[in-house]
């Protein structure tokens, strides 16, 4: 009662700074939310429309969490300084938060109205922030059409139980990287690529055909997928007890022991190694991954090849900026995140932090200019979307520990994949007590 | 002041101390029993209070459903507030819209909502998340809003008519508190009744732990009103003043005859409370009830100690895994820290100090460092160990894969290498005070090199060494580091320990109470071996002596 009490003196103090927009404010409150929004929504000229007040408007500060890097923060942090000289009325100041401890920082400081007014993050902890009392809500604050300039697929992830919970920046799933030194082209099914790449590997020289981590879930699902299944039934129960999932387990374990393209014990900084040492012709990564090829390899990026005539699913992740739910400046912080996700902060985020952005038009444009981005778009239409709830935190590890089991291990398939099932529908069962 | 300084020359000051001591335990003991009871009352206020509101939202949910918004505000009478939301539909996107608040009734100017625009987002989104899910059941969940000086709840329910979602109806009730169970002017009286009783027992019987016994349970008894309860507590503030007046009338005498000294300590003793003993005992108070707050009683002690079929792996092996990691830990380090020491403790070597420094950094370097450096050295293709043992013509091994002997293995090479330091300074510093004439003595008895190290060296050693392995294996027992960070507990958690699989419950599972109940027992089995240890070896009273 506190928050929303400093909720309404600040919206108040707002008010009163603000009173020349009137026709925004009080009258119908049930169309002001959006129509505001959507004048915010127009980057170029966000504060041009309303008459200029005499005196300086109180400028509102809401203060952004991320976990970005490189480009990508390089990106954030230049249409952040852009949106704050273009207008008076909102200026975010960036916080950069470490990627380990971001969930925790967030799941504890904005219960207590102590985190951020805005952050960004992956989409997959909605549920579970849902829950926690981290989010607001959006689906009030934006309107149908705003959401019209995003990929449909971004935005459905971002709706939890039929509210909407973030706006969408970017989406990431894994794609084929590969060596163009050892391999010219990329073939288009699986069976040609295996054939390809066991011609050029040595592995007893450390020469792999295709690397990445077989042992976590969240590459496997490429295969569960091809071979038709999937995580979650209908029902919302984990679906791992399948024969979809027995013959893509038997598919993967052939990559290792059959086909020996495979090699064990991989994490992510041992694939950037052996990809820019050109000890691996291939491998499976997502679009982080391009900044992370040293500089001169050429390599080429492709949709993963089609196993037996079917198109593998990688999981779809979104980021997305959340607005906090206990924060006190929600219609600033709104203002904010629909400049972020808007066409020209997707356009510098694209060119400069190379990230495959939500927005459709920034897209399209951005994939005409760059063969590779197209494929990043290509390969997202077939993507499955990441399950978001707060379930699915519960599948995790007992999948990853049947997947290395059973590719790495001499673990039975049928059996392992029982045991991971009976474990995962215990622990979503005694999940919160 | 003065007062009770003639008082006490009247009455005898070591009577009057033992009585306030145990009329002390007392306060604490009745005291605790009487929160419990009013908590207990309160909760169970509550819940029937909430059980009501909810029944009364879904009933007139069930009305919303057959005849209308208007009919619901009308029955709802007492409600301080009632809303009645209609549902919408999902657009392309699975987004709720086009729901209205078609009643929001607030018929308690303290719940008049501050920002009506906020307080019919709230409305809708709850509304959207029932339309997702029209459980009434699995929906009941309660808001609590505090104004100055009330608390209402809020429910609400799904109106759900032949499948078809029909809306929401929301009701909120002011949450009275029920009267106390127990007044304070009957715990006030008890108190001053224990202290009676106890003075009278200590004149009239002169025993100190009786008078306390006696007054404490009797004061208890008196403070709870003789229930089934009141007879446990009893009981129990009975032990803790039988068993605590004397130590603590001890107390309370050095408080009035030195008080600086108590002053000095305090800070200490401040800090201990603050950091280590609240803390402790909220771990404790949590194993008693799940992650929601609702209290289970032993049920996740139960779940430890019979774990389901499902479970990777259960308690019992576990603790194994933990006892063979802490053993052969232990062994490992004393027996290579020792035998490092009696090297580095010859008068004839030369660079010692170069031999310690160097002996001395796997300790100095921070833990988890070690350990992710040692997880990379295992790599099965490019780890630096099965590069060594190539050198050898022997063939790689796969670490951390899928047997626990290896993950167990690596866990514990890089495990010794970080505590066989801590093992080797201790030895060498108690081996450079034992005094040189008792080898001489020694050797002219004509003990060789072998007897002078089992017969001197050794029970020397002793005072020092049994601290330092208790210390280590404490440590030991609880290397969450080196667990978590070298094997990750795999292959299928089959390498946890005791304290790692603690944390799996908490940060994977999300089950804090569940975790605390492992930690309490965590803490039960070291305490019992700590106490084994000192009984067995007198370790404490030898370093002392």
């Amino acid at each position: 009662m506190k928050i929303r009490l400093g909720a309404i003196a600040l919206a108040a103090a707002l008010a009163l700074g603000a009173c020349d927009k009137k026709e925004a404010e009080a009258p119908k409150p049930a169309e002001a939310p959006s129509a505001s929004v959507a004048k915010g929504a127009e980057p170029g000229k966000p504060a041009a429309e309303a008459p200029k007040p005499e005196a300086p408007r109180e400028t509102v500060e809401v203060v952004l969490w991320h976990a970005y890097r490189a480009g990508e923060k390089d990106a954030l942090e230049q249409v952040v300084a852009d949106y704050n000289a273009a207008q008076q009325e909102v200026a975010v100041r960036l916080q950069a938060v470490p990627y380990d401890p971001f969930v925790d920082k967030v799941r504890i400081t904005v219960p207590r109205g102590q985190g951020p007014d805005l952050f960004i993050f992956a989409h997959n902890m909605i549920g579970s922030w849902v829950e926690e009392g981290v989010l607001e809500p959006l689906s009030g604050h934006v309107s149908p059409e705003t959401l019209e300039q995003f990929t449909p697929q971004s935005v459905k992830a971002l709706v939890y139980q039929q509210n909407l919970y973030g706006l969408p920046l970017a989406f990431k799933s894994l794609a084929l990287f590969w060596n163009k030194a050892l391999m010219p082209e990329a073939p288009a099914t699986m069976e040609a690529l295996l054939e390809a790449v066991t011609k050029v590997q040595k592995p007893d020289d450390g020469l792999h055909g295709l690397v990445y981590d077989a042992g976590l879930l969240y590459n496997h699902a490429v295969w569960i997928h091809a071979f038709g299944g999937r995580v979650f039934d209908e029902q919302h129960q984990p679906a791992f007890a399948t024969p979809e999932q027995e013959k893509a387990l038997a598919f993967a374990k052939g990559l290792y022991t059959q086909h020996e393209v495979l090699p064990k014990g991989m994490n992510g900084f041992m694939v950037t190694s052996l990809f820019n040492d050109g000890k691996a012709v291939a491998v499976l990564n997502g679009p982080w991954f391009r900044a992370e090829i040293k500089a001169g390899l050429d390599y080429g990026v492709a949709t993963i090849p089609t196993v037996e005539g079917r198109a593998p699913a990688p999981l779809l992740g979104i980021e997305a900026v959340f607005v906090s739910k206990t924060s006190a400046k929600k219609e600033a912080a709104v203002k904010a995140a629909l400049h972020l996700a808007g066409a020209a902060s997707a356009k510098v985020r694209l060119e400069v932090g190379k990230q495959p952005v939500a927005h459709a038009e920034a897209l399209a444009a951005g994939a005409a200019a760059d063969p590779v981005m197209e494929v990043f778009r290509k390969q997202a239409e077939v993507a499955v979307i990441m399950d978001a709830s707060p379930e699915m935190q519960l599948v995790w590890s007992a999948a990853d520990m049947a997947i290395n089991g059973v590719i790495f291990g001499d673990k039975d398939a049928k059996d392992a994949l029982a045991r991971a099932q009976a474990k995962m529908v215990e622990d979503i069962g005694k999940r919160g007590r | 002041m003065t007062q009770s300084v003639e008082s006490r020359r009247r009455l005898g000051a070591p009577q009057v101390r033992a009585a306030v001591a145990a009329a002390l335990i007392f306060a604490v003991v009745g005291g605790c029993a009487v929160g419990v009871v009013r908590y207990v009352a309160e909760r169970e206020h509550r819940a029937a209070l909430l059980t009501e509101i909810a029944t009364s939202a879904e009933a007139a949910a069930q009305r919303l459903a057959a005849q209308g918004p208007e009919a619901v505000a009308a029955a709802l009478a007492d409600a301080a507030a009632v809303s009645v939301v209609t549902p919408g539909k999902t657009d392309a996107f699975g987004i709720s819209r086009g729901a209205e608040v078609a009643v929001d009734l607030t018929r308690d100017p303290r719940m008049a909502p501050a920002d009506a625009e906020a307080h019919r987002r709230a409305l809708l989104a709850r509304n959207a998340e029932l339309a997702s899910a029209p459980d009434a059941a699995a929906q009941r969940r309660f808001e609590q809003v505090e104004v100055p000086d009330a608390l209402f709840a809020s429910a609400v329910a799904p109106a759900v008519a032949d499948g078809r979602y029909l809306g929401m109806v929301r009701v909120v009730v002011e949450l009275r508190p029920g009267e106390p169970a127990i007044s304070m002017a009957r715990f006030g009286a008890a108190v001053a009744l224990a202290l009676l009783l106890a003075l009278a027992l200590l004149f009239a019987t002169g025993n100190v732990r009786l008078a306390g016994a006696a007054g404490g349970a009797a004061g208890t008894l008196v403070a709870l009103g003789l229930t089934a309860f009141a007879g446990w507590t009893a009981l129990a503030a009975a032990g803790a003043a039988a068993l605590a007046t004397r130590p603590l009338a001890g107390l309370l005498h050095g408080l009035r005859t030195q008080p600086g000294t108590y002053l000095y300590v305090a800070p200490a003793i401040l800090s201990m409370v603050v950091l280590v003993f609240i803390p402790f005992a909220m771990g404790v108070g949590l194993s008693f009830f799940d992650s929601r707050g609702e209290p289970v009683g032993l049920a996740n002690f139960i779940e430890i100690l019979s774990p389901p079929a499902t479970a990777d792996t259960t308690f019992y092996w576990t603790f194994g895994v933990t006892v063979l990691w802490t053993v052969t830990n232990v062994v490992l380090h004393v027996s290579i820290g020792l035998g490092l020491a009696l090297l580095l403790n010859r008068p004839d070597l030369r660079f010692k100090g170069v031999y310690r420094v160097l002996l001395i950094v796997p300790w100095a370097v921070p833990n988890y460092i070690t350990a992710l450096i040692w997880k990379w050295m295992f790599n099965t293709q490019y780890g630096a160990v099965n590069a060594f043992l190539a050198l050898f013509g022997l063939d790689g091994v796969d670490w951390l894969g899928q047997s626990f002997a290896t993950n167990f293995a690596a866990n514990l090479i890089t495990n010794t290498w970080l505590g066989f330091p801590f093992m080797m300074v201790v030895a060498l510093g108690a081996l450079q005070s034992i005094p040189k004439d008792l080898y001489e003595a020694a050797h002219i008895d004509g003990a060789s090199r072998l007897q002078a190290f089992r017969h001197v060296t050794l029970p020397l050693l002793k005072p020092a060494l049994v601290p330092a392995i208790i210390l280590g294996s404490v440590w030991t027992f609880n290397m969450f580091n080196v667990i978590y960070l070298v094997s990750g507990g795999g292959p299928d958690n089959q390498t946890n320990i005791l304290i790692t699989e603690a944390y799996h419950a908490f940060k994977v599972l999300g089950r804090s109470g569940f975790a605390a109940a492992y930690s309490l027992l965590i803490f039960f089995i070291l305490l019992a071996y700590g106490w084994m240890t000192n009984r067995v070896t007198k370790a404490t009273e030898g370093a002392y002596e």
